[in-house]
C-alpha cells in the first residue's frame, strides 16, 4: 500500500454525482424559470459582429434550449455555450448560457423580437432588443477589405451631441488598422464651421478590440467650443496613411522566395455628426461676460506695504476647465483714485486630458499718489456652470493696501502740518435752501416753461410758414377775403365797380386764369377754357355785364344792383367751395 | 361747481403748504456751520464734517464754511491714524449752490428763449437764431446735469461716519471676509437699507453692509443742530 499520495475523495465524488444526475433526463419541471437575451453593445458598424448572450435559468434540470428567431438582415451564427449549476437548500438550479455573433451587412436599426422559451407548464419570455448598425467607414482602397471586418476604417466620435453655447464637445477622430503603414497618419483639420477648436495634444495609439478583431487605433481628440447656438455639424475628418501592401508573388522562385511590398497612399473619411446648440438661460449676473465651464477665481496682490509713487500688482488668476481664451477677465478696482494700469493677459491650457484645462492670468497695477491706504475692491467673476446648469458668482474678498510716503524706507511718518485757527461762529443769518440738491421749483419752471415756449412757438411758426407756402391754401385766403369785402353792408359794402373787380379777381384765383382787362365775353371764354363750368361762366358774365352797367349808371338807377351783388357773392361762395 | 371745487383745492394745497413751509424752515447755512464749529470745538470729528459738508451745500464759496470743513476733514484723518498732512484729501465740490446753478440755467433758458422766437419773429440777423440756440442749449445741459445729480442724491445719499470706527461687513448671503473699517468723518454713499443694516458704497461700488447708527446723511444734518446749539 503506498501511503503517500492521499487525495480527498469528497469533492470528486459530489462532482461525479452533479454531473451523473445532469446527464439524467428529469422528469421533474422547472419550477422557476426565467430567460434573459443581452447584447455586448446597441450599435455597432457595417459587418463588426455584436454579441448576443440569452441566459436561461431554471430550477431542476430540465433546461428548454434556445432557438433564435430570423431576424431579417442578421447574420446570426452561433459560437459557445455554457452551463453553470447551483445547489441550495436542496434546490438545484440549472443555467444555460448561448451566445451568438450577429452581422449586420448594411445599416439601419435590427430589431431582435421578443422570443418565449417553455418548460413544462412554466413560460418565459425575453424583451426585445435593438441593434443600431452604422453606416461602415470607407474601406481602404480595393484589397484592404478582410474577413472578420474592414481592415482599415477611420471613426468619429463626439463625447455629447447636446451642449450649450460655449460649452466644450470633445470629439474623437480615431483611425483602426490591422495592416501595416508606414510613419504616422495624418490628420486633416476637420471642418467644424460655428466651433472655436482647440486639440488635445499629440496623436495616441494604442490597440484595441472591435468585434472579434484586433485593430491599432491611432486618436487624434479636439475640443469644440460652439459660437453660436441651433445644430452645427462637426466633420467630416480625413486621414491620411501610407500602406504597406503584400504583393503576391508569381514565382516562388524568383527573389529567393522574399515577398514583395508596396506602399500606398490611402485618404480615410469619417461621418459627419451634429451637435445640438443651446442658448444660455436667462437672469445671467450683470458680472457675467460669456465665461461657461467650471472655475475658480483666485485674487492676488504682491505686497500689502507700499511706498507712494510705487506699482501695486494685483494678479487675477482663473483657473479651470473651459474656454479660457476666451473668457473675460474681472474688472479690478480700488477705494482711492490712483493710476491703474492694467497688463495683457496670458493664459496656459493643458491638453493632455479629455478636456481642456488651463489658468488664465491678468496682473491690473495700482499706483497710489499720496501716503495713507487704501483698499482694493471685492473681485466679482461669474459664470456659467454647465454640469449644474446655473449661473455662479465667486467674489474675493477687500485687500487693504498701506502707502508709505514716496521713498521713506519705512521710517517714522511726521505728524502733519499744522493749520491755522478755526473760524469763529457766525451771529447772522446765512443762506437757506435745500439740501437735497434738487433745482428750485420757481427755476425749474421758469427754466422749463421757457423751453417749452421756445419750442413752442417755433413748432407753430414753422406750422404757419409751411401753410404760408401751400398755394392751395393761399388761393383759398384770397377767396375768403373777397368774400368777406362782398359781405360788408352799409357805408362799408363794395360800390358796383369793386364788385365788378372782386369778381374778376375771384374767378382768376379759382381758376387760375388771367382775365384782367379782358372784354366779359372773352374772359368767360377763357374762364370756361380754365375749368369754370358754362353755366357759371354765363352767370358771371351776365353779373359782371350788369355790374359794370351799375358802375357807370346815375346814382338814382342803381336800384337794383343789391341783386347783381347778391349773385357775385354768391358766385364766389361757390368758387371756395369748388377749390375745397 | 367745478370752478368752486377747483378754488376749493388750490386753497387747500396753499395752506397744506403754507403749513408745511411755517412747521419745517428750510435748513440754514448759519446754523449749521454753528453745529459744525461747535462739535469741531468738541472734538466730534464726525459730526463736524457732516455739518459743515451740508452747509457748504447751501454757501459752498464761503470762506469760514471752508476754512472749518478742512480743519475737520485733517482731524478726522489724524483720528483714523494718517499723520501726514500729504494724504488727507479734501474735497472740492463745485464752488455753486444748487440755487445758484439753478436760477442760472433758467435765466438762461429764458433769454435764450426770448432771443429765439425775437429773432425769429422780427427777421433779426442769422447770429441772433444761432447764439439763441447755443444758450438754449447750455441752460438745459444745465438742468438736465442738476436733476441727475438729485437723483443721484435720492438713489445714493451722501452719509458721513460719525462713529470713530464703523465696521463694513458682507451681508448675510454673500462669502464672509474681514471687514472693512471706516473712520469717523468719512464720506461715503449709501444704498438700500435692509433691517438695521445699509449698503455702503464707495467710488460707485458697494463695498459692504453697516449699521445706519454710525452714519448721517447730509439731507438729514439739520435734525440734530439742536444738539450742538449754543447759547
Amino acid at each position: 500500500m503506498v501511503n503517500g499520495d492521499r487525495r480527498p475523495l469528497i469533492p470528486w465524488l459530489i462532482l461525479t454525482l452533479a454531473l451523473a444526475l445532469a446527464a439524467l433526463p428529469c422528469p421533474v419541471h422547472a419550477e422557476q424559470l426565467t430567460v434573459e437575451a443581452e447584447l455586448d453593445r446597441q450599435q455597432v458598424l457595417v459587418g463588426e459582429p455584436a454579441t448576443l448572450a440569452i441566459t436561461i435559468t431554471a430550477e431542476g434540470l430540465d433546461v428548454p434550449g434556445v432557438k433564435l428567431p430570423l431576424i431579417a438582415g442578421l447574420d446570426v451564427t452561433p459560437t459557445e455555450q455554457s452551463q453553470g449549476f447551483s445547489w441550495m437548500n436542496g434546490v438545484i438550479s440549472r443555467s444555460v448560457t448561448s451566445t451568438f455573433a450577429l452581422r449586420a451587412n448594411a445599416p439601419g436599426d435590427y430589431v431582435i423580437p421578443s422570443f418565449r422559451v417553455r418548460s413544462g407548464k412554466k413560460e418565459a419570455q425575453t424583451q426585445q432588443l435593438v441593434l443600431h448598425v452604422r453606416a461602415t467607414m470607407p474601406r481602404a482602397g480595393a484589397g484592404f477589405g478582410g474577413e472578420g471586418g474592414p481592415e482599415l476604417f477611420a471613426r468619429l466620435t463626439l463625447d455629447r451631441t447636446r451642449v450649450y453655447w460655449n460649452e466644450g464637445v470633445t470629439a474623437r477622430f480615431t483611425l483602426y488598422s490591422r495592416v501595416r503603414y508606414e510613419g504616422a497618419p495624418a490628420w486633416d483639420p476637420p471642418d467644424a464651421p460655428g466651433f472655436w477648436t482647440e486639440v488635445l495634444g499629440p496623436a495616441r495609439t494604442g490597440r484595441i478590440r472591435v468585434g472579434d478583431a484586433e485593430y491599432e487605433a491611432t486618436e487624434m481628440r479636439v475640443e469644440y467650443f460652439p459660437t453660436r447656438t441651433g445644430r452645427l455639424k462637426i466633420g467630416p475628418g480625413r486621414v491620411h496613411a501610407q500602406v504597406v501592401r503584400q504583393i503576391p508573388v508569381p514565382d516562388p522562385w524568383s527573389a529567393l522566395g522574399m515577398p514583395e511590398t508596396q506602399v500606398e497612399d490611402i485618404e480615410l473619411t469619417t461621418e459627419q455628426l451634429a451637435v445640438d446648440v443651446v442658448p444660455l438661460p436667462k437672469g445671467a449676473p450683470a458680472t457675467f461676460r460669456g465665461a461657461v465651464g467650471s472655475y475658480d477665481l483666485d485674487v492676488t496682490v504682491d505686497r500689502a506695504v507700499v511706498h507712494a509713487r510705487e506699482p501695486v500688482n494685483v494678479a487675477t488668476v482663473l483657473k479651470g476647465e473651459g474656454n479660457l481664451a476666451a473668457a473675460s477677465d474681472p474688472d479690478v478696482s480700488s477705494t482711492l483714485p490712483s493710476r491703474r494700469y492694467a497688463g495683457a493677459a496670458s493664459t496656459s491650457l493643458e491638453r493632455m486630458g479629455l478636456r481642456l484645462k488651463g489658468e488664465r492670468r491678468r496682473e491690473t497695477s495700482f499706483v497710489p499718489e499720496r501716503p495713507g491706504s487704501f483698499a482694493i475692491l471685492p473681485v466679482r467673476f461669474s459664470w456659467f456652470d454647465p454640469e449644474q446648469g446655473r449661473y455662479r458668482t465667486q467674489v474675493s474678498d477687500t485687500i487693504t493696501v498701506r502707502v508709505l510716503p514716496p521713498g521713506s524706507g519705512g521710517e517714522a511718518l511726521g505728524p502733519a502740518a499744522a493749520l491755522g485757527p478755526t473760524a469763529p461762529r457766525r451771529s447772522t443769518p446765512g443762506a437757506g435752501g435745500s439740501l437735497a440738491l434738487a433745482p428750485p421749483v420757481p427755476a425749474t419752471v421758469v427754466a422749463w416753461g421757457s423751453l417749452l415756449a421756445y419750442l413752442g412757438v417755433l413748432t407753430g411758426l414753422g406750422v404757419r410758414d409751411r401753410s404760408m407756402r401751400d398755394p392751395r391754401r393761399k388761393r383759398e385766403r384770397e377767396l375768403e377775403a373777397i368774400a368777406r369785402e362782398l359781405a360788408r353792408a352799409g357805408t362799408a359794402a363794395p360800390t358796383p365797380a369793386r364788385t365788378a373787380v372782386l369778381l374778376r379777381r375771384a374767378a382768376e384765383t379759382r381758376f387760375t386764369a388771367d382775365v384782367e382787362g379782358l372784354p366779359a365775353g372773352e374772359a368767360a371764354a377763357r374762364l370756361t377754357a380754365a375749368g369754370m363750368p358754362a353755366d357759371d361762366a354765363a352767370r358771371w358774365k351776365e353779373t359782371l355785364d350788369r355790374l359794370e352797367q351799375l358802375a357807370y349808371a346815375p346814382p338814382d338807377a342803381r336800384g337794383t344792383g343789391g341783386s347783381a351783388s347778391d349773385v357775385a357773392a354768391d358766385l364766389v361762395r361757390r368758387f371756395r367751395e369748388g377749390l375745397a | 361747481m367745478k370752478r368752486t371745487l377747483a378754488t376749493a383745492t388750490l386753497a387747500a394745497l396753499l395752506v397744506a403748504g403754507a403749513a408745511h413751509g411755517a412747521t419745517t424752515p428750510p435748513p440754514r447755512a448759519d446754523v449749521l456751520y454753528n453745529a459744525g464749529t461747535a462739535a469741531l470745538d468738541r472734538g466730534e470729528v464726525g459730526p463736524a464734517v457732516a455739518f459743515l459738508t451740508a452747509a457748504a451745500r447751501l454757501e459752498p464759496r464761503a470762506r469760514d464754511i471752508q476754512i472749518n470743513l478742512k480743519q475737520a476733514t485733517i482731524d478726522a484723518a489724524r483720528t483714523r491714524g494718517v499723520e501726514s498732512q500729504d494724504e488727507i484729501e479734501v474735497a472740492h465740490d463745485v464752488p455753486f449752490s444748487t440755487t445758484e446753478l439753478a436760477w442760472a440755467g433758467a435765466i438762461l433758458l429764458l433769454l435764450g428763449a426770448g432771443l429765439g422766437i425775437a429773432a425769429r419773429l422780427t427777421r433779426l440777423p442769422r447770429g441772433f437764431a444761432i447764439a439763441a440756440v447755443a444758450v438754449v442749449l447750455v441752460g438745459t445741459t444745465l438742468h438736465i446735469w442738476l436733476l441727475a445729480r438729485a437723483h443721484a442724491e435720492a438713489v445714493h445719499p451722501e452719509a458721513v461716519v460719525i462713529v470713530p470706527q464703523l465696521a463694513v461687513e458682507r451681508g448675510p448671503d454673500e462669502p464672509s471676509r474681514a471687514p472693512v473699517i471706516l473712520g469717523a468723518g468719512e464720506r461715503v454713499h449709501l444704498g438700500p437699507t435692509r433691517g438695521g443694516q445699509v449698503e455702503i458704497r464707495v467710488a460707485g461700488a458697494a463695498i459692504g453692509w453697516a449699521p445706519h447708527e454710525g452714519l448721517w446723511r447730509v439731507q438729514e444734518t439739520p435734525r440734530y443742530t439742536a444738539r450742538y446749539a449754543t447759547p
